[in-house]
């Protein structure tokens, strides 16, 4: 078909992909009107759950939703911030240095001979 | 065109068929973990129940949700699982969009159903799903590596085999199995590989011990806290049928292997690989999600990263490392 798009190892078709898209959620719609619509609007059923008490008044911030991954990849960010030395002497070098790490990677994969 | 519409056609069967096996499997599913923890467990057709009643119930949005997203997202959760399953070799034949995407798209929409859940979660406004949704985050960067990883080492190893191959398709990695250009050091990697990707499995679905993002215990449902009635059935759903997609890519990649290819069963084959199809999918899900889950009780969010960044990102490199020493050896 014409509007498939390839490059050399892949391939896809986002017309057929869109069409695809349009069915299932068509399908989906109609599962979900199936079920019932209405709730009891403005009531305490509309406050969100916090174990029992009233929610606090505050908002959740952005600020907040970082916490959560700076939290699990602690580590991760631990090493990582000792790299961010804010000199640029330190940053020119670490490109070098990943830049002979691809370049050594492509001479020993071949691919720089093909 | 009428290839096209053959394949249009072909899309609310495989939604129907990706739904109802979904649920079934959940059922086995449930039914298996309560049976190997000495309880009699629910009937295998529960799943179907609770689709049921949850589309009774009340579909409430709080009140400083965001309501548009909160609504959209479980729609989205379980569109882009059906359409996953078009991409990828099911119940014995080939994909049923076969030519039309390959392994990077099925890769790319498994994303969006984890995606949908955080966004959804984010827009309820709850406290306890906002922290469920960072886990879900969190838990989706850390298997992405090790998944990354695996697959491109099939796709690796199926090129060195033969380079003229589009190695990224899915009905050509199941027409020529892996296994067959392999040495007995990429053999042993291929099995690393494989080992890695069925630990993958339970952290996509958020299975225990890597449903951290949930963990009713800690963060009451987390995600999905604030879902109930038909927005809750639709994530149900999603994750059944997605349960479906990422075995069938596991059995695609690894298990391709039809019935008929061996024996002769006439006008009966497409019934008999069909079979072996759904036993191959209840072997891969009984391991990756019913066993695991069992043994190994829920990890912290840092265990998690730490198992997806270190032990199996380790485990499929190491896989990696053995194929690509046993094709240099091979020449």
């Amino acid at each position: 078909m014409m509007t498939t798009l390839s490059t050399i190892r892949g391939f896809w078709d986002p017309v057929l992909w869109m069409a695809a898209f349009i069915i299932v959620i068509v399908i989906t719609c109609y599962i979900r009107s199936l079920g019932k619509e209405e709730y009891k609007r403005g009531t305490e059923q509309t406050m969100v759950f916090f174990s029992g008490n009233i929610p606090p008044k505050e908002l959740i911030s952005s600020s907040n939703i970082y916490w959560g991954f700076f939290k699990a990849m602690e580590k991760y960010y631990t090493c990582i911030r000792r790299f961010h030395t804010g000199m640029v002497n330190d940053y020119v070098y670490y490109f070098i240095v990943i830049v002979i790490v691809i370049i050594a990677s492509l001479i020993i994969g071949g691919v720089l001979w093909m | 065109m009428i290839e096209i519409v053959y394949k249009i056609g072909m899309v609310p069967v495989i939604a129907v068929l990706g739904i109802v096996l979904g649920l079934l499997y959940n059922g086995i599913d449930r039914k298996l973990a309560a049976r190997m923890q000495s309880r009699v467990g629910p009937p295998i057709i529960q799943p179907f129940i609770d689709i049921k009643k949850l589309l009774m119930k009340e579909s409430i949005v709080p009140r400083h949700a965001i309501k548009w997203l909160f609504n959209l997202m479980p729609v989205l959760a379980l569109s882009a699982s059906l359409l996953t399953l078009l991409y990828i070799p099911f119940c014995g034949i080939g994909p049923a969009f076969e030519g039309y995407g390959d392994l990077v798209l099925v890769l790319y929409l498994l994303v969006l159903p984890p995606l949908a859940i955080t966004l959804g979660a984010f827009a309820s406004g709850s406290h306890y799903a906002t922290i469920g949704a960072q886990r879900e985050m969190v838990t989706m960067i850390s298997y992405e590596l090790p998944l990354a990883i695996a697959i491109v080492s099939v796709a690796w190893l199926l090129s060195m085999a033969n380079p003229s191959l589009p190695v990224f398709s899915l009905s050509v990695i199941s027409n020529n199995p892996i296994w067959n250009f392999t040495t007995p050091l990429s053999f042993l990697g291929l099995l690393i590989i494989f080992i890695a990707l069925l630990l993958v499995i339970p952290g996509e679905l958020g299975k225990t011990p890597f449903d951290v993002a949930e963990a009713e215990t800690e963060i009451a449902e987390g995600v999905f806290a604030e879902y109930s009635g038909r927005n809750l059935a639709l994530f149900y759903l999603a994750n059944a049928v997605r349960t479906i997609a990422i075995a069938s890519l596991i059995i695609a990649i690894f298990l391709p292997w039809n019935l008929s290819t061996f024996f002769n069963f006439s006008y009966l084959s497409l019934l008999f690989d069909a079979l072996f199809f759904l036993i191959k999918l209840f072997v891969i899900i009984f391991i990756s999600s019913v066993f695991i889950r069992v043994i190994v009780p829920r990890l912290r969010i840092t265990q998690v990263v730490s198992t997806y960044w270190f032990y199996t990102t380790l485990i499929a490199l190491l896989g990696m490392l053995l194929i690509w020493i046993g094709c240099c050896l091979k020449g």
